[in-house]
């Protein structure tokens, strides 16, 4: 009792097998949830476990790395207590239920944008509705992997990518053809008839692939890689190489805090009942192109941008008395901070819009615009074509 | 009243001076089906009727205690019983994998049992051997660390318990 966690995870148990870096430990069964290694200096202990949303329960402890999918997990935990549940209260019966249609959804690569504010409130609603300590704990994974480990939510959900490729449906699947060997394997794998075999590659017909992982286990030099869309959308657009995709890969994996620091800037915000005339005068003094909404507890409920201020113009709204609530639009999309900035890219392009507010520990930390992405990608995009 | 009401009364000895006929025949339930399985290796219908009959208890009932519990058995089982763990340390280990892979071999869903009735795919909660994960019991044999070639072990094991003599 008391010893750290650190200690426990590398000196008393010797560490992780191939010395590969942690991800996560789960503490105290299902219902405990998992903690990443910004808490490997807890000591254990029934408080400190209780205070950063975990529990001891039986004193097990699970450590993962990096080829743990915490959504997976999330999912798997919830399908246990899920299972388990009596069915005798509502909230716990049909709320898990529920829940874990949610992930099934979102593991399987048809996660929709308002997945994770469903969950939460789902949460919360069964943690707060159930009579007895199954239906209290069960949303709990689920929660404390959002709350710790949201940036592989928003993968699943925008991206349509499991970075530790373990959900099916996930990626886009490429063949390597520098690494690979032609032996056919994968197209001896593949039941869809996806792998294709030219003279001088085997490579992998996109609207053919479910990708159902078959290929990717068959092959035994690992030469299929499953890749994000919008790294693939880049290939694509700017017919880059395979192997200059790699070193654009990791040029460009600047995350969205990065970004953030070299802006300077207060969020603009306002209240719900701000009229719609003050929240121009206001963008239109600072200069910026959109207006975050907050409600009395200070979360984030809305956005109003030029696009929704043309709106108000062309049906005529009397902007001096109309509330911003009115108008606004509910429920912005956002994304954590430690989002690659591809993905903030493939999404605004493909939401259309213009104004990204950026999250952390449910809080908004800042906003993110396409002209700031694209301030610092233009360096990536010369470099790119001038090869 | 009861075809064996001697044998009831038997099984409680003391108590059965306190106990009415009724809560004794309700309380004979549990044990009675255990003794079916273990003689018949699941619950046959017909089984269950004559119990039924003997205790003076509704069939529904009968059913309704059976149902209730994981290890009473309505379908004949097969000879085998291949258990994957899916716990925790086992399913980040990827024991579905391992699964998969069984359940392909044997060409059943994990619950069902083999048309010759040799093997029976099922999962299980959690073993308890967590650092030897993923596990496999095969019949209460323990296989641990189920990689490609063990899963392959696991399937000859079962082959070979299968061959006459084996």
């Amino acid at each position: 009792m008391g010893t750290t966690l650190r200690e426990i995870i590398y000196v008393i148990g010797g560490g992780i097998i191939g010395d590969k870096p942690f991800k996560a430990v789960q503490t105290g069964g299902p219902s405990g949830g998992c903690l990443p290694a910004s808490h490997l200096d807890l000591p254990v202990d029934f408080d400190s476990l209780t205070r950063v949303g975990s529990m001891m329960g039986s004193g097990g402890m699970v450590v993962m790395d990096e080829d743990t999918c915490m959504v997976d997990v999330a999912k798997y935990f919830l399908s246990f207590t899920q299972a388990e549940s009596c069915g005798k209260c509502p909230p716990c019966r049909i709320g898990t239920y529920q829940m874990l249609q949610i992930m099934e959804r979102i593991t399987t690569g048809n996660g929709r944008h308002g997945d994770l504010q469903r969950l939460v409130q789902l949460g919360r609603m069964v943690q707060k509705g159930s009579l007895c300590g199954l239906g209290q704990s069960a949303p709990n994974p689920v929660l404390s992997a959002i709350k710790y480990f949201r940036v592989e939510f928003e993968e699943h959900i925008y991206d349509n990518y499991c970075r530790s490729n373990v959900c099916s449906g996930t990626g886009v699947y490429i063949i390597n053809q520098t690494e690979c060997i032609r032996c056919g394997l994968c197209k001896e794998a593949c039941a869809f008839d996806a792998v294709r075999e030219t003279y001088d590659k085997h490579y992998i017909e996109k609207e053919y692939c479910q990708k159902c992982k078959a290929c990717y286990t068959a092959c035994p030099v690992e030469a299929v890689k499953i890749r994000k869309q919008s790294v693939t959308r880049l290939e694509e657009q700017f017919r880059v190489p395979e192997e200059h995709l790699e070193v654009l890969e990791n040029r460009a994996k600047i995350r969205l805090k990065d970004l953030l620091e070299r802006k300077t800037g207060k969020i603009v915000k306002c209240t719900l009942s701000c009229k719609v005339s003050d929240a121009i005068i206001k963008m239109d003094g600072l200069d910026v192109g959109s207006m975050l909404v907050f409600d009395n507890d200070d979360n984030l409920v809305g956005i109003f941008t030029e696009r929704d201020a043309m709106k108000c113009f062309t049906k005529g709204i009397a902007v001096r008395d109309v509330p911003i609530q009115k108008v606004m639009t509910k429920n912005p999309i956002t994304l954590d901070v430690s989002t690659d900035i591809g993905i903030a890219v493939n999404l605004m392009s493909e939401k259309k819009i213009r104004h990204l507010p950026v999250t952390e520990d449910d809080r908004v930390v800042g906003l993110i615009s396409y002209r700031d992405l694209v301030t610092y990608l233009l360096p990536e995009v010369a470099f790119v074509a001038s090869q | 009243m009861f075809a064996k009401s001697e044998e009831i009364r038997g099984h409680y000895t003391g108590m059965s001076e306190v106990l009415t006929e009724g809560h004794m025949a309700k309380g004979m339930l549990i044990h009675e089906l255990q003794e079916i399985q273990k003689a018949h290796n699941y619950l046959p219908a017909e089984e269950l009727e004559r119990l039924a009959e003997r205790l003076n208890i509704s069939l529904s009932e009968v059913y309704s205690t059976a149902s209730f519990y994981k290890s009473f058995h309505f379908k004949p089982r097969g000879r085998n019983i291949v258990c994957v763990c899916m716990g925790t340390a086992c399913h980040v280990r990827g024991a579905s994998k391992v699964l998969d892979a069984l359940s392909n071999e044997f060409c059943i869903k994990p619950g069902e049992t083999t048309e010759d009735l040799t093997v029976t795919l099922e999962t299980v909660g959690c073993v308890g051997c967590c650092g030897l994960a993923p596990v496999v019991t095969v019949n209460e044999e323990i296989v641990g660390e189920v990689d490609v070639r063990k899963t392959a072990d696991v399937i000859n094991i079962v082959k070979n318990r299968n061959m006459p003599g084996g």
